[in-house]
């Protein structure tokens, strides 16, 4: 089976409809707070042009029509390529919302990696190669490979700590009022089995590249720690990280997929 | 930042509140919610500063407080925006707030106008 077209179709239509959710609180900030802000570079050097709220609207048409495009066999890869410029167009003006901001990095790079895959336009039935799955199961782990490395580099294994938890739920707490994340701050021993948790999760994500029948594991793992750190930190992964999830759970659903139009 | 070592003793944040005529005080909040844990240090900043160009950038701050502000600012009208540092302390072996004012804006009438 098409693996990566499966993925491509999974990927693209969750994203689609989250960027159709969110689209009018996007419109929002790009509308109040562009003037505040100062545009970004694309990898430094290209500056993104401010839109005017008619050309943020199309953009943002034009992005999530190329997602759908991108679903279907003959237009995928044009599609797809396509919808690269215009991730940076469309999301480089709400950047500073807390759910975009580092949050959606994956998707340009998962996108570039879908329209160079050689089964993109292939039809289902048709048997697809493994180094595209495996190449967005490495971004997804160089993610969380990189955050335990920076946890270990700039506090040292003291991250896990009880104290260090109980600074991290504190200060959120201090900026958006939860009090449930200061009373779980007062117990020791469970801001200490917290902080380990999260980092034996983060550092031992690469597991997955080698033992592949892990990979559902870890993303119903993962969706847990994200959902918990949304309702303790308000820190939102889940939103625009989310979708690529899929390529942990693609292959067995594919089985799944397969065995139920053998039968 | 959690990647920094981070110790609650030393915690301190600079949040916004809204404070009405009876002297009642709400905090600011926004949809954008990341702007309550930038917002206040800014306004912060703006009033500290000694260069002429603050009075620009506190006028500037204030009027993106207003626009983004999940609150209505005239019914009842703020009177002022105040700058709260917000610390914890360990009391009896219990994280606590600390809540200070370190800084008061009085709006003018003509700010005290909806988004």
């Amino acid at each position: 089976m098409n693996i990566v077209r499966l993925f491509a179709i999974l990927y693209c239509g969750s994203l689609s409809v989250i960027v159709i959710w969110r689209h009018r609180q996007q419109s929002r900030y790009a509308r109040l707070l562009g003037p505040f802000e100062t545009p970004e570079k694309v990898l430094g050097r290209w500056r993104i042009p401010r839109l005017n709220n008619r050309q943020f609207h199309l953009v943002g048409f034009c992005f999530v029509g190329c997602l759908v495009l991108g679903m279907l066999q003959p237009t995928a890869r044009i599609a797809l390529a396509t919808a690269i410029p215009l991730y940076f167009v469309y999301f480089g003006q709400f950047l500073g919302i807390s759910y975009v901001v580092r949050k959606s990095n994956l998707i340009p790079q998962i996108l570039l990696i879908l329209v160079l895959s050689p089964s993109i336009d292939k039809a289902l039935p048709v048997a697809s190669s493994r180094w595209v799955l495996l190449t967005i199961q490495a971004l997804l782990v160089q993610v969380y490979l990189s955050s335990a490395y920076s946890k270990l580099r700039n506090t040292g294994f003291a991250w896990v700590s009880a104290r260090e938890q109980q600074g991290i739920l504190l200060f959120h707490d201090l900026c958006y009022d939860l009090p449930f994340s200061r009373r779980l701050a007062n117990i020791d021993r469970l801001c200490w089995l917290m902080g380990i948790s999260a980092f034996v999760f983060e550092a031992s994500f690469w597991i997955i590249l080698v033992i592949s029948k892990l990979s559902w594991i870890y993303a119903i793992v993962g969706i847990l720690f994200h959902v918990t750190t949304w309702f303790l930190m308000k820190i939102d992964y889940m939103t625009y990280q989310g979708p690529a999830y899929w390529v942990l759970v693609v292959t067995p659903l594919a089985h799944r997929l397969l065995g139920l139009v053998n039968q | 930042m959690f990647s920094q070592p981070i110790y609650p003793e030393t915690l301190s944040v600079y949040r916004i509140a809204l404070e009405y005529p009876d002297g009642s005080r709400r905090w600011w909040n926004s949809e954008f919610y990341k702007l309550q844990q930038t917002l206040g240090p800014q306004l912060f900043s703006c009033i500290l500063s000694t260069k002429p160009e603050r009075i620009v950038g506190l006028d500037q701050a204030v009027k993106l407080i207003q626009s983004v502000s999940d609150q209505d600012f005239t019914c009842p009208a703020v009177q002022h925006l105040c700058i709260i540092m917000r610390q914890c302390q360990l009391v009896d072996g219990r994280w606590k707030i600390r809540d200070e004012v370190v800084s008061r804006i009085r709006l003018p009438e003509s700010k005290q106008s909806p988004r």
